[in-house]
């Protein structure tokens, strides 16, 4: 038993002295050597808007901060983990978070996700917020943003001029500072396309998170998803409905879909994946 | 894993269905709101149940089947039903609405139900409270020797709110079904005896009447009787007998009467007359004759006139007139028909018939024969005694007419026995008919008595019977247990209606989970995902609960645990106070274990 003890404790710093990550659970996957080490956004010093959130705001809003607790921070890191896995695997690197219906927790999932791979070794997180009928990214951060992405669609601004950092090193945010008239119009239009193009430049290895409204609710979500690489769904058990998630997924048969999500769930965390 | 496109969208419902343990915790614990709700409710509404409930206090009184004192050999009871069978007719007929009503009349029962309900619903409710309870044994059963349940004893019980009525209405039950259980028997014993004297009174009228028709029958077929065929048949042989002797007297009269002809044949009946010089005198019929002849001859010779002649004439005409009018005898007659017979053919051989000679001739012939056969008829064709001067003949003469009569009386007494014979015989013939209505009667009139016999014969046995139901003897209820004041009430089962209750929450709440999980098109678990969107989770985010809601859900445990505690000490001191102080029950509840 010790000698199996001391054995996994020289093998863990022994890869710490190499460079990689102790919580790392995924040792033997191959990409982690392929990954490049984070290093500044894309060496291009550039500097972001910085805000500092209240962490009892965040805390209030379930957003995952310093005091969170293990047991919710821990099922995220591992959905981070997965995503990468697939995402490396693949080759893609733009995801957005779809739901079918409103309540689904689909914001609450695409920052948590954001800030859960900001907080990684490799990867950055570029979250776009694109629910421009109710775009809701800034005030669960307690941020009044001056600008917003409907600037950028409206060509008014540069995507850079929008990015702000919650005060985390591997995240940056564009939000949307007002509800934006005919948002499917401008979703469903090149600059869309350019919109990723730009997110994915930010970093060498930024992932770009976007938040979309309920497929079900409007057609933005429908404009927009050609753009990224594939689609993250998340269900909210016992809500979202098993008919829901049918009419959703029928929308989604020319998309990628990089994985299901169950959000709000009631299983306790020791039953889940391991 | 990460395929692009759905695999499988479609509902697997075999799948859904199983659902493990732990799935049924996650159920539980997502409807928990509704589970407390209604487990909360029923288990208050039980408690409120088991407390509100008024007790109801239970007097019973057991009543014991005695049997028969005497033994059934000596004397055997006319009530043949089962015991438990005649309970339930008692039950019955205590159990009537009259019966009830002046119960609750008497005791003033359900005042306040029955100003507002139906008299039935009031009945109901006292039939329901009143309730009977068979205690049996295994016997064997005397009647068919096959081992059965009997009932030996049983139960009568009423319940009521208040101890005093219920012991009251229970001891009046009591009677009513001891009293009824008299009159039943009675009453039963009593209809046998009647019914077994009307019986018998209709044998004896049948029997009478049997006996009058046996008499009038025998009286009209005295002689034809099956019995007197054998005296019929000796009578018989014995008038046979008789026509023999008769037959033989017969024979030897007719002989002895053809020798007694014979004999007067040969005799004159008159007796030769000698005169002094022994010359022999001729008979008057003699000279007649001899004068007849003379005169014959001498009419050849003279004339009528002559004096000769005349002189004949007037001696035969003497002469006849001494012989009287059967001087004229039979024999002349004939010789004059003879005669005259011969004249006829002479006669006939010359004339016609239509000749007035030939005519006259016949018409003197008839008349001659009818004068003759007339006075063959009326007068023997014996002389007369007047001139029969021979004794020997007019002996002989006596002899013969005593044989005639002798023979004519035995000729009666023949006929007379012959028919007697056919009477005889008569009787015989129709003897084996009348045998068989007689016999036929007879059996009638057995199987009366037979019958009589024997009803006469249950009739006092059902007399002995009924006197020994009247005098208490045969089977019969006895109080071993009069009712008693209850002083604990036999419901409600306050503890089994409050852990009962419990476990009806338990359940229902269950229930309530599985309608709304059934009901529920949502997602709950990895499985479900699967089978929608053909991929498995890639994690499962538990709900987040913020440093508030977990201080709000502390307080509201705290808030609950308080309330609970509260409920309990609520709980207890009803229990205390309305049930049974806590330290009796204490030990009470110790003693038990």
């Amino acid at each position: 038993m010790d000698k199996i003890t001391k054995a996994l404790k020289r093998a863990r710093l022994n890869r710490i002295s190499q460079g990689g990550s102790p919580n790392k659970r995924f040792t033997h996957e191959p990409y982690i050597e392929k990954l490049t080490p984070k290093s500044d956004w894309s060496g291009r010093n550039e500097v972001f808007a910085e805000f500092t959130p209240d962490t009892l705001l965040l805390e209030k809003n379930r957003i995952l901060n310093d005091a969170s607790r293990e047991e919710i921070v821990q099922p995220y890191k591992v959905l981070r983990t997965r995503l990468l896995h697939i995402l490396n695997d693949k080759g893609w690197s733009s995801v957005a978070i779809v739901s079918p219906t409103k309540d689904d927790g689909k914001t609450t999932v695409a920052i948590n996700l954001s800030i859960s791979i900001g907080n990684s070794m490799q990867n950055r997180a570029v979250l776009l917020d694109l629910d421009m009928l109710t775009p809701s990214i800034h005030s669960l951060y307690g941020y009044e943003p001056v600008n917003g992405l409907e600037d950028y669609y409206k060509n008014k601004l540069e995507l850079r001029d929008i990015l702000v950092s919650p005060n985390l090193d591997g995240l940056v945010i564009a939000p949307s500072a007002r509800p934006l008239q005919g948002s499917s119009e401008y979703l469903s239009t090149e600059k869309s396309q350019q919109l990723i193009a730009e997110a994915k430049s930010v970093s060498g290895n930024s992932i770009v998170l976007v938040d979309l409204p309920p497929m079900l609710v409007s057609d933005d979500a429908i404009s927009f998803v050609p753009y990224v690489d594939a689609v993250l769904l998340v269900v909210r058990e016992g809500v979202t409905s098993k008919l829901d998630v049918q009419r959703t997924l029928e929308m989604l048969t020319d998309t990628n879909i990089a994985g299901v999500v169950i959000n709000d769930s009631l299983e306790p965390a020791t039953l889940g994946y391991y | 894993m990460n395929s692009t496109t759905p695999i499988n969208t479609e509902f697997d419902d075999d799948i859904e269905s199983e659902k493990s343990l732990a799935d049924w915790i996650n159920a539980i614990k997502r409807r928990k709101t509704a589970v407390f709700i209604t487990t909360g409710l029923l288990i208050l509404i039980t408690i409120l149940l088991a407390f509100i409930l008024p007790a109801k206090y239970r007097s019973t009184a057991t009543i014991l089947i005695e049997q028969q004192e005497i033994p059934q050999d000596f004397v055997r009871s006319t009530i043949t039903t089962y015991a438990d069978q005649r309970l339930q007719i008692i039950q019955q007929r205590v159990m009537t609405s009259s019966n009830l009503f002046q119960m609750i009349n008497k005791f003033n029962l359900y005042q306040d139900m029955l100003e507002k309900e139906p008299r039935e619903v009031v009945l109901e409710k006292i039939r329901d409270a009143i309730s009977l309870d068979f205690i049996s044994a295994d016997v064997i059963d005397p009647r068919s020797g096959r081992p059965v349940q009997a009932t030996i004893a049983f139960n009568v019980s009423y319940d009521h709110e208040s101890p005093a009525l219920a012991h009251k209405v229970a001891n009046e039950i009591t009677s009513l079904f001891l009293n009824e259980n008299i009159k039943e028997r009675t009453r039963k014993a009593q209809d046998a005896t009647r019914f077994l004297e009307e019986e018998a009174r209709k044998l004896e009228q049948e029997i009478n009447q049997l006996e009058v028709n046996l008499a009038e029958f025998k009286t009209g077929n005295v002689e034809k009787l099956p019995e007197l065929v054998s005296m019929n048949l000796s009578l018989i042989d014995r008038t046979d007998q008789e026509i023999k002797q008769v037959d033989q007297q017969l024979r030897t009269l007719r002989e002895r009467k053809i020798y007694l002809q014979s004999e007067l044949a040969q005799m004159n009946p008159n007796q030769a007359l000698y005169s002094e010089q022994g010359e022999r005198l001729l008979g008057s019929g003699d000279r007649l004759k001899i004068l007849k002849i003379e005169l014959a001859r001498l009419s050849g010779i003279y004339s009528d006139t002559h004096p000769d002649i005349q002189r004949i004439n007037r001696e035969i005409s003497a002469l006849e007139k001494e012989r009287g009018g059967s001087q004229n005898s039979n024999n002349g007659i004939r010789s004059e028909i003879v005669l005259l017979k011969q004249q006829l053919s002479e006669a006939e051989q010359k004339y016609s018939s239509n000749h007035p000679d030939i005519k006259s001739l016949k018409r003197t012939i008839t008349s001659l024969e009818t004068s003759l056969n007339s006075r063959s008829a009326t007068n023997n064709t014996y002389p007369a005694n007047t001139d029969i001067s021979n004794p020997a003949y007019s002996q002989l003469l006596a002899q013969l007419e005593a044989s005639n009569s002798e023979y004519n009386s035995l000729t009666v007494t023949r006929s007379s026995l012959r028919a007697k014979i056919q009477m005889l015989e008569q009787r015989l013939i129709d003897s084996p008919e009348v045998e068989r209505k007689y016999s036929a009667l007879i059996r009638n009139y057995d199987n009366a008595k037979l019958k009589y016999t024997d009803v006469k014969a249950k009739l006092s046995e059902a007399r002995i019977g009924e006197s020994l139901e009247l005098g208490e003897q045969s089977e019969k209820f006895t109080i071993i247990e009069p009712p008693l004041l209850p002083e604990q009430p036999v419901s409600p089962n306050r503890p089994a209606i409050i852990i009962l209750g419990f476990l009806l929450s338990g359940i229902v709440a269950f229930g309530v989970v599985i309608v709304r999980e059934s009901l529920d098109d949502s997602i709950y678990d990895r499985s479900t995902v699967f089978q929608l969107t053909g991929f498995m989770p890639l994690a499962v985010l538990p709900t987040m609960y913020t440093i508030e809601e977990v201080a709000r859900s502390k307080k509201n445990k705290m808030i609950l645990v308080a309330l609970f505690s509260l409920f309990i000490l609520a709980f207890l001191m009803l229990v205390h106070f309305l049930y049974l102080p806590l330290d009796v029950l204490f030990y009470k509840v110790l003693r038990k274990i």
